[in-house]
């Protein structure tokens, strides 16, 4: 079934005093546009749900609404100026048809964190290590809220320039499609929960091997791994996932060609196959954070979601009442703070040699 | 009193399979053998699973679609090329996952170009290298990385691929000037392939030095350890590989057979209830690796209870191979308690029958010959295996078997080196060694080291310890044997016969007859006592005259008084290997046949 190119549809459209511009980029189903609000010219972005017959995507749209009206004036989770409703007409083989739209409203990003991970030579660690920690502490924000991602990965965080400088850009967790609220019944069926809904080249391996749960606990440690995850994909570029694990439709087929009962195993028996990602993690990570970034990263991405959490080893007593991920916050800091002093450090030496 | 076959708690109980994991690559993407679980997915239960998971299935059409955009408007980013070969590949387009795998080689290449040529951005070429060999093209890998093997990463990779293909000399080369944790571990893999386990142990822990305990190295130090006799560590480090992977099967496996291997069955116990513990679904080799413990600790019935279990889950999961050996395996054990040998010898017969490539089969119905004339098809059966394409360490075994049954104990002798020297964990291996070096090759010394050894590694097994008490003795070191003997209890006739030589040894001369005499009374219950009786009078006229007793006038009454009475050979001996071969014996040391000691 080919979708109908909405972003040429629509582009040009006034509603609501909004008028959509350019196709800044779109989600499986959802385009989102650059657009100007009339009355106060500022430039925002709208993400729009076209109509369908599918249920999926108006779920997950109408779920990233009324998640994000939730989360407003956070730092780090993008924020929603308004929803709402327009129509469209379009011109049918015979006679016009009118078109129900739903919209989103959104602050507008410099850019997607998925660029710089394309690109991602072009800048520094101490840069890349900052932006990180900015998703980690959107993150720590939605878990205080009782919110949990669910998708963490680069395409679905944005970048905020600040005094244009990519050194004091704001990186903040976007598209919570497919995300939950904790304190809400689920919106989707439990099925849907033990297999995810994400990309499976970023997705925690419980739900490439249908072991998720709809709990509380399971949804955070799969935001864990999400983290650990843009951490990897911060440093090499890569999907962490789809490079331990490498599977192909093969792992889709199996399921869908198991019997009644689907069997599944002990997740701890795929430790070995992160070893290749990870040694490829530490070759490309600057020495001075090889080891503490390997270490965070093997926590992060234990393919046992258990592990992912703080251990109770790295409770101090000074840490023990910390809320969320400030534990997490914490040890970036730390990533931050040793790899910064070594950029200083070698900055310094380039200026006394030039 | 020595044993060239399996003892009782020492069952030819085997299967093809090799339950104990072998030495692991670090860093290959293979993951190991799992424990299965029942997951709370019943596609049954709801209509929406099945549409679910083909939504999943759109959903990576859809991202690869994604993939290949954001691929197309980043012309220069290996990275995305990778990404999209990636994506292509879940989506289940192969062909254009290799195109883009390949592609991102020439934009590493090109990415170098445009920043001067000097860096390259290798960690998404090693990514393409890793898809590449999965999607079948391995060969062209190398070729592909030779711009960028000065990048240790890469190096590691290619001594990794090198690894794979039995190349381990340019494996080594590769990671001469790596001094990383994951290529002292890789090393350290390539040395316990060579044999070189000391090594290997070494550079496993140079690993740790500098790097995290990484579990496939956790378990290549414990076969490291086994290598080198150093049970208890082995041991210790099986037990943490199994603690960094309770799921893995292998590992959990693997610690068993060491345990059971080292004469530690209760120890194996308590793993298999922390193993039960986890819910995992029970495979046969499991339910198997139970019945082994059972049986090791004396518990027969419970023993063969779950051998029968662990035949019919092979057989509701259709392995017919393994439901056949484990059928094999019990028509063994109670064989041992059976008058009819012929009936028993049939029915394993008609099992190869159905499955005459397994060699546990043939093992067990050699096992189950003990006579010469029996012998029958027995050498067709084992070519038959090796033209089933067994490699020649497999069949070591059985052509010491072989041979020991045709009485030619030279090879015999020859081939139980070769095995116990192949099959590490084999405590019979070992125990059956140590006997033909003193007895054929006439070397007690050598036998007495291969004892210490074996009960190094086997520790407080019954037959290493009979064996092992028998050679320590005839090597000249009784007390050694009784501080050996002690370990083990209750003794049955063959136990208490050692001990006999033992106390004879020790200047013992009445408590030496004495046990004897006990083991003989033992030995009358068993299912073949009378010729039992007979090689043990044999075996103690033997023990006497090597000690050269009756050299010492002050206690030859003593001997002719205490010693077990003559007993006629058994009408049928030459066709009783265990009779030839102490004939052999007693021709080679000058001793007149059938020995016996009276006036």
């Amino acid at each position: 079934m080919s979708l109908p190119d909405w972003g040429s549809i629509l582009r040009g459209h006034t509603f609501h005093g909004y008028e959509l511009g350019d196709v800044l980029g779109s989600g499986c189903f959802c385009p989102v546009f650059e657009a100007k609000c009339r009355s106060s010219g500022v430039v925002h972005a709208i993400k729009v749900l076209p109509p369908s017959n599918l249920p999926q995507p108006a779920k997950e749209f109408h779920q990233e609404g009324a998640l994000l009206s939730r989360l407003t004036n956070l730092s780090h989770v993008v924020d929603l100026v308004s929803s709402g409703e327009f129509t469209f007409q379009l011109q049918g083989p015979s006679s016009p048809v009118d078109l129900l739209f739903s919209y989103h409203v959104m602050e507008l990003a410099d850019g997607c964190l998925e660029q710089i991970v394309l690109h991602r030579e072009n800048i520094s660690w101490p840069e890349r290590v900052a932006l990180w920690r900015g998703v980690v502490r959107g993150v720590h924000q939605m878990h205080l809220n009782n919110i949990v991602h669910r998708d963490i990965k680069s395409a679905n965080c944005l970048l905020f320039i600040r005094r244009g400088r990519l050194s004091q850009t704001v990186c903040k967790v976007a598209d919570l499609g497919r995300s939950r609220d904790l304190t809400s019944l689920p919106i989707h069926s439990r099925q849907q929960y033990v297999v995810g809904l994400g990309d499976l080249g970023f997705a925690p391996p419980e739900f490439l091997y249908l072991q998720g749960r709809d709990s509380a606990e399971a949804h955070k440690q799969a935001d864990l791994y999400g983290l650990g995850s843009l951490l990897f994909e911060l440093a090499t570029g890569l999907p962490v996932t789809a490079v331990a694990l490498g599977h192909g439709s093969d792992v889709i087929d199996h399921v869908l060609n198991a019997g009644s009962r689907y069997v599944g195993f002990d997740l701890s028996g795929l430790r070995s196959s992160y070893e290749p990602a990870y040694d490829l993690f530490e070759s490309a990570v600057p020495s001075v954070i090889g080891d503490k970034g390997s270490k965070l990263l093997r926590q992060l991405c234990d393919p046992v979601p258990d592990a992912r959490q703080r251990r109770a080893s790295q409770i101090t007593k000074t840490s023990s009442k910390e809320k969320g991920l400030e534990w997490l916050l914490r040890r970036a800091d730390i990533l931050y703070r040793s790899i910064l002093q070594v950029d200083k450090a070698s900055t310094n030496s380039r200026r006394r040699g030039a | 009193m020595s044993i060239f076959g399996p003892s009782s708690d020492l069952a030819p109980l085997a299967l093809t399979e090799d339950l104990t994991a072998g030495p692991r690559r670090p860093h290959s993407s293979a993951s190991g053998d799992q424990f299965a679980v029942f997951i709370n997915f019943r596609r049954e239960d709801s209509p929406t699973a099945e549409q679910q998971l083909r939504v999943w299935k759109e959903r990576a059409s859809l991202d690869a679609s994604r993939a290949r955009l954001l691929a197309e408007g980043a012309p220069a980013s290996a990275a995305a090329s990778v990404r999209l070969a990636h994506a292509e590949h879940l989506a289940g387009e192969r062909e254009a996952a290799i195109t883009a795998a390949r592609e991102t080689f020439k934009r590493v290449k090109y990415g170098a170009h445009q920043g001067g040529g000097y860096q390259f951005d290798v960690v998404p070429a090693v990514a393409a290298a890793r898809l590449l060999i999965q999607l079948g093209h391995a060969a062209d890998v190398d070729g592909l990385l030779q711009d960028f093997s000065s990048y240790d990463v890469v190096r590691r990779f290619r001594a990794g691929i090198a690894t794979d293909r039995g190349d381990f000399d340019r494996a080594l080369r590769l990671l001469q000037t790596d001094d990383s944790s994951s290529a002292a571990s890789l090393r350290g893999f390539v040395y316990l392939r060579l044999g070189e386990s000391t090594k290997a142990i070494r550079e496993i822990r140079k690993a740790w030095r500098v790097g995290p305990q990484v579990v496939d190295d956790v378990l290549n130090l414990a076969l490291a350890f086994w290598d080198v006799g150093s049970t208890q560590k082995a041991i210790l480090y099986a037990r943490q590989a199994s603690r960094l992977a309770p799921g893995r099967k292998d590992i959990s496996f693997t610690l068993l057979e060491f345990l059971l291997s080292a004469g530690k069955p209760d120890m194996a116990r308590t793993e298999i209830r922390s193993i039960q513990t986890r819910g995992y679904v029970e495979p046969p080799e499991f339910i198997y690796l139970q019945a082994r413990t059972c049986l090791a600790l004396g518990e027969r019935n419970r023993g063969l209870t779950l051998l029968r279990q662990a035949k019919e889950r092979a057989q509701s999961s259709e392995e017919g191979r393994l439901a056949a050996e484990i059928e094999g395996n019990l028509v063994y054990l109670e064989s041992t308690k059976s008058a009819d040998k012929m009936a028993s010898r049939n029915a394993v017969k008609k099992l190869l029958d159905g499955f005459p490539e397994s060699v546990v089969l043939v093992e067990v119905l050699a096992s189950m010959i003990d006579r010469v004339s029996e012998r029958d098809d027995l050498d067709q059966r084992i070519e038959s295996l090796a033209d089933h394409g067994w490699p020649k360490e497999r069949l070591y075994h059985l052509r010491s078997r072989s041979a020991y049954l045709r009485c030619d104990f030279k090879p015999a002798s020859k081939f139980a080196k070769l095995w116990s020297e192949h099959d590490k964990l084999d405590p019979v291996a070992a125990s059956i060694h140590m006997m033909y070096l003193g007895q054929v090759d006439q070397d007690w010394n050598a036998a007495a080291k291969a004892a210490e050894r074996a009960l190094r590694r086997f520790g407080c097994t019954r037959q290493v310890v009979n064996n092992a008490a028998y050679a320590l003795v005839l090597a000249g070191r009784p007390y050694r044997a009784a501080a050996t003997l002690s370990k083990v209890e209750p003794f049955d006739y063959l136990l208490k016969a050692t001990e006999g030589l033992v106390e004879l040894a020790r200047g013992q001369i009445d408590s030496g007859l004495r046990a004897y005499r006990e083991a003989a009374e033992l030995a009358d219950r068993e299912l073949d006592g009378r010729s039992i009786r007979t090689l043990m009078t044999i075996h103690q006229a033997m023990s006497i005259l090597h000690l050269g007793l009756l050299g010492h006038k002050d206690v030859v009454p003593q001997l002719y008084a205490g010693a077990l009475p003559t007993v006629d050979l058994p009408g049928d001996w030459l066709d009783r290997p265990e009779f030839v071969l102490l004939s052999y014996v007693s021709e080679r040391r000058g001793w007149e046949w059938p020995l016996s000691i009276g006036p």
